[in-house]
């Protein structure tokens, strides 16, 4: 897991600000106190696919998600989570009055989960000898919230990793992800391949998003909410 | 076969349960969709034929399939299938225990997640009351500490069976909420027949953890060991020898209740019953030692353990006026401060007339608990308030106190024998307080003797020999070590003592405490109340430690005080002078930097605290403010900004007339189903360094609490956060609620998913787009 201290102030909206070195102790130390509190763990699950996860009865809705899937054959559910851990110790900064704690500590855990999946998710890919398609959560495009509890269901989440769905489809722990990974087949093009596996930002609609990024991949820290275009 | 009364088959043999429901289900009937509870009433016959499996195993206990059948999964559904499933199970086994199963409810409860304990309670009671025909009550599988009390208390309130309960640990030792296995056995022990663990690891895994806990319970131990870790096809790799192996070393553990989780079948069980049919219980490991816990740390009372004061309206004008107003953060703040300073437990105290003590005492335990993880001491002498305070914390907590008088003895120790609290005695009575050693002693064994008749071990109950003030009653002072030395000299009790009163009315008060404080550890006391924010306490106590070889080769006292300067240990005072005057302040808010030296020293100077407040603090908020807002300063900048002029106007609160910088009182809410509150927390801290009055409510809030808030405090500016879209429409009911009860207050909304439009469309005044807008807006709506 790593968290660069450019991609925590992305979080913090703050891009193009250059940290004084008082500034970058103190991210460094949020990340140092990030990593010691949690207790990062995943789950994942594969399934043949088409245009439902087969034998589950279960159906991914929203056009997003069935482009993005277009063409799998086998998906993946996916949820990582860093454990409550890490809203203890922001709360405590709060408490002592120290908001900007609190807010890194916040931003830098929204990085760790990321990086915690991508590492996840690279390893699935070797140790499974498959092609995956970038991660795609509940609440991004038009792939519904509510479906947050059934991915949470069908992994057994609470019980694996002690990831759990509020009502309404927050995922607690709150530094946690879900998502639906696609398995490309060997006949994909390179150029199709590319296309499910781009960055986020750049198929993103929302380009006023104040979070968007010049380029590379970017998923949605955390909490997979809609995004505010 | 007639069957014993369960608690006595358990006293003389050792029991077999039956082991994985769910993997037979996926043998018999592949996949068994989303509630598999529900074959229940579809293929009743499948379930009974698992069952008679299990009971032509050898198992003694037959797990009905509720596992899931709670309210929260099952829905109007559960009642039903809970009834089914029992009585599928007493036919198909009628020679057997049939155990009520209950698992979690799948939801994460506070503070962590969005259940109270109160709906977690109800669905227990639910479920148990569903299942009132079996013989035994399971509570399995649960990882979290406010489920798992929830369940218990739901079980034993509503129920007379027997109940077995076990919480499911990672290879650390700890679930996945952070409860240890010290933790759980604390808590769990005094509420169940049987503790123990189950699923997530294999038996191998489970053994260090079962050894653990062995020596924490007094109860039977249980074990349902998973058939080893799962392969990527869901495979369990442990076979039924090789499971029984294992089982037999369990057993040599004192493991009581054995049986199977995921991936074991009738083959494992089978071996594993007849093995434990074959045996003698072997004897329990149990060591019994004083100790405390929250749901995730134990402190155990071998040596001197710092209770913190600071909790405590009494005498401390701040933290009264904090209660009064409801103004939690200041009692967060205190709790973090002294866990940071060294306390082992913290006290506290809600005592003022004039105010709902059962209701404020149990609000702020559910509020400090979710920011230390000491184990708290309920300090009150309202029955009632303890009661509901207990309820609501997480652990193994302290009561303090119980006296001598009758009426006290028969209202505190039964809530101390039920929740399995510590429980401090002052030893005092009807008569008062006494003069002497001996008065003491006797009041003193009268609660050894009263709490020993409610199973009250010598070990939780903490005696108070009372400190007295040595300016009225001088030779007191050594009758109260006389005390302490004499009940330690005849009881495995432990000793307490509120160290500081001894010096009331004297000069220089701390020397005269820490004199006393040496004293009375030398003397026995085990548990100072104290202020550990004051270094000189905490001194004598590491020092203490050195002397008596606890603090083994000195380590800790080197570690600690290696590199100390003592010089300004003994008062806080700045080594840092201000170069120049009046601008240094505002220099430093700007800047972000530590200000409370700064703030005392231009008091100090006789600078007038509004001056301060309009000459430094506000033109530096206004100016990184401005620049914040034209793109020049960024996030971190205000927020370091915002914390600085924060610690500086803490400082001038005390010199200043109490409300005498209150512009106007706004109620600050994260809306009900919502759980991400860290931008409602920013701008409470903002609005606050404006001058405002905020009442912070929380996340997860009810519409109800929202309204009810902002009429009691008659506030004219609500803030509402949401973060999802999923919660909005709670923001949209708030809203509507407001504007029927509260019509004069206005409304600002803010969180990520919200715009201007979006605002509007549910019935918001104004939306709140960055860390500055509520300040705004506060401006025009309350000026």
């Amino acid at each position: 897991m790593k968290a660069p201290r450019e991609e925590i102030l992305r979080y913090l909206g703050s891009m193009g600000h250059e940290p004084d070195e008082r500034l970058c102790t103190r991210i460094d130390d949020a990340v140092s106190a990030v990593t010691a509190a949690a207790s990062p763990r995943s789950v994942f699950r594969r399934f043949g696919f088409d245009g439902s996860l087969i034998g589950t009865g279960y159906s991914p809705a929203g056009k997003d998600v069935l482009r993005q899937l277009d063409g799998c054959s086998a998906v993946y559910l996916f949820a990582a989570t860093l454990g409550n851990g890490v809203e203890r110790i922001e709360e405590q900064a709060f408490a002592r009055g120290d908001s900007l704690g609190a807010v890194l500590l916040d931003a830098a855990a929204s990085c760790l989960i990321e990086s915690f999946c991508d590492d996840e998710c690279e390893r699935i890919a070797r140790s499974e000898d498959v092609t995956l398609t970038s991660r795609f959560s509940c609440g991004y495009g038009d792939y519904p919230l509510e479906h947050q509890a059934d991915i949470i269901r069908l992994l057994d989440a609470p019980r694996r990793i002690g990831l759990h769905v509020s009502e309404s489809g927050m995922l607690m722990p709150r530094k946690s992800v879900t998502a639906l990974i696609g398995v490309l087949g060997n006949g994909y093009s390179p150029a199709d391949a590319a296309a499910h596996t781009a960055d986020k930002c750049r198929r993103c609609a929302a380009l006023n998003c104040p979070y968007r990024k010049a380029a590379a991949s970017y998923d949605n820290g955390g909490q997979n909410s809609r995004s505010p275009a | 076969m007639k069957k014993k009364d369960f608690r006595k088959f358990l006293s003389e043999n050792i029991v077999a349960l039956d082991g994985a429901f769910g993997t037979m289900l996926q043998r018999k009937a592949g996949n068994v969709g989303i509630l598999p509870e529900k074959l229940n009433l579809e293929q009743p016959e499948l379930i009974a034929e698992i069952h008679r499996e299990y009971a032509a195993a050898g198992a003694d206990v037959i797990t009905a399939n509720t596992f899931g059948a709670n309210a929260a999964k099952a829905g109007a559904l559960s009642d039903e299938l809970i009834r089914a499933a029992v009585k599928i199970a007493k036919n198909a086994a009628p020679d057997r225990y049939i155990a009520l199963d209950i698992g979690p409810t799948g939801r994460l409860a506070e503070p962590a997640g969005d259940m109270s304990f109160d709906e977690a309670y109800d669905i227990f009671a639910a479920a148990v009351k569903a299942g009132e025909d079996a013989d035994v009550i399971l509570i399995e599988t649960m990882s979290d500490m406010t489920e798992l009390r929830a369940a218990l208390l739901a079980a034993r309130e509503n129920s007379d069976k027997p109940v077995l309960a076990t919480m499911t640990f990672m290879n650390d030792c700890r679930t996945f909420t952070g409860v240890s296995a010290e933790c759980f056995a604390l808590v769990a022990s005094p509420l169940a027949d049987a503790v123990g663990v189950n699923c997530s690891l294999g038996p191998k895994e489970l053994l260090p953890i079962v050894e653990r806990l062995a020596t924490m319970t007094d109860k039977p131990l249980i074990v349902q060991p998973n058939a080893g870790l799962p392969d990527s096809h869901g495979s369990f790799p442990v076979g039924a020898e090789e499971f029984a192996e294992y089982a037999g070393r369990f057993l040599d553990l004192g493991v009581r209740i054995i049986g199977g989780c995921c991936g074991t079948t009738p083959e494992h069980i089978a071996l594993t019953a007849a093995l434990a049919h074959s045996r003698r219980p072997a004897p329990s490991r149990y060591v019994p030692r004083a100790a405390v816990c929250s749901a995730t740390r134990t402190v155990f009372i071998d040596g001197v353990r710092v209770i913190g004061e600071r909790i405590n309206p009494t005498g401390k004008k701040a933290m009264k006026a904090a209660l009064i107003a409801g103004d939690w953060a200041y009692a967060a703040r205190q709790a973090v401060e002294q866990t940071e300073a060294g306390a082992d437990i913290l006290d506290v105290n809600a005592g003022l007339p004039d105010i709902d003590e059962p209701a404020v005492l149990t609000e702020l335990v559910r509020r400090i608990q979710r920011v230390t993880d000491l184990p708290l001491q309920i300090d009150t002498s309202d029955p009632t308030a303890a009661e509901r305070a207990l309820r609501a914390y997480n652990g193994k907590a302290i009561i303090n106190s119980v006296n001598g008088e009758e009426r006290s003895l028969d209202a505190v120790l039964p809530l101390a024998a039920k929740y399995g609290a510590a429980v401090v005695g002052l030893t005092i009575d009807e008569h008062g307080v006494p003069q002497t050693a001996e008065e003491r002693i006797a009041i003193a064994e009268k609660i050894i003797t009263r709490a020993a008749a409610y199973g009250i071990p010598e070990h939780d109950i903490y005696i108070d020999c009372l400190t007295l003030t040595v300016g009225a009653q001088q030779e007191q002072a050594m009758r109260t070590l006389d005390a302490i030395r004499t009940i330690k000299s005849r009881h495995n009790v432990r000793t307490v003592l509120g160290v500081s009163n001894v010096s009331f009315g004297l000069p220089a008060r701390r020397i005269v405490n820490s004199a006393f404080l040496t004293a009375a550890m030398w003397a026995g006391l085990d548990l100072p109340i104290l202020n550990p924010n004051l270094p000189e306490n905490m001194q004598a106590i590491a020092a203490f430690n050195v002397l008596t070889c606890r603090d083994k080769g000195c380590a800790e006292y080197t570690r600690r005080y290696t590199d100390a300067d003592l010089s300004i240990t003994e008062s806080r005072k700045s080594t840092t002078t201000a170069a120049d005057g009046a601008n240094d302040l505002r220099a430093l808010v700007i800047k972000g930097l530590p200000t409370a030296d700064e703030t005392n020293r231009l008091l100090e100077a006789g600078t007038p605290p509004l001056d301060v407040v309009n000459g430094m603090l506000i033109p530096a908020l206004t100016e990184i403010g401005d620049a914040y807002e034209a793109g020049k300063a960024f996030l971190p900048q205000l927020l370091a900004s915002a914390d600085s002029a924060k610690e500086s106007f803490t400082v001038l609160r005390q010199y200043m007339p109490a409300g005498g910088e209150n512009k106007g009182i706004i109620v600050l809410a994260t809306v009900k189903g919502d759980v991400h509150d860290i931008g409602k927390n920013i701008a409470g801290t903002v609005l606050e360094n404006y001058g405002y009055r905020v009442i912070d409510l929380g996340k997860n809030v009810p519409p109800e609490d929202v309204a009810a808030a902002v009429k009691k405090y008659n506030a004219r500016l609500c803030g509402l956060s949401a973060l999802m879209t999923t919660t909005v429409p709670n923001m949209a009911e708030t809203i509507a609620l407001l504007r029927r009860e509260c019509p004069e207050c206005k409304i600002m909304v803010g969180g990520a998913v919200l715009t201007e439009e979006y605002a509007a469309s549910i019935g918001a005044d104004f939306y709140c787009k960055d860390a500055l807008s509520d300040v705004r807006i506060a401006s025009i709506v309350l000026r």
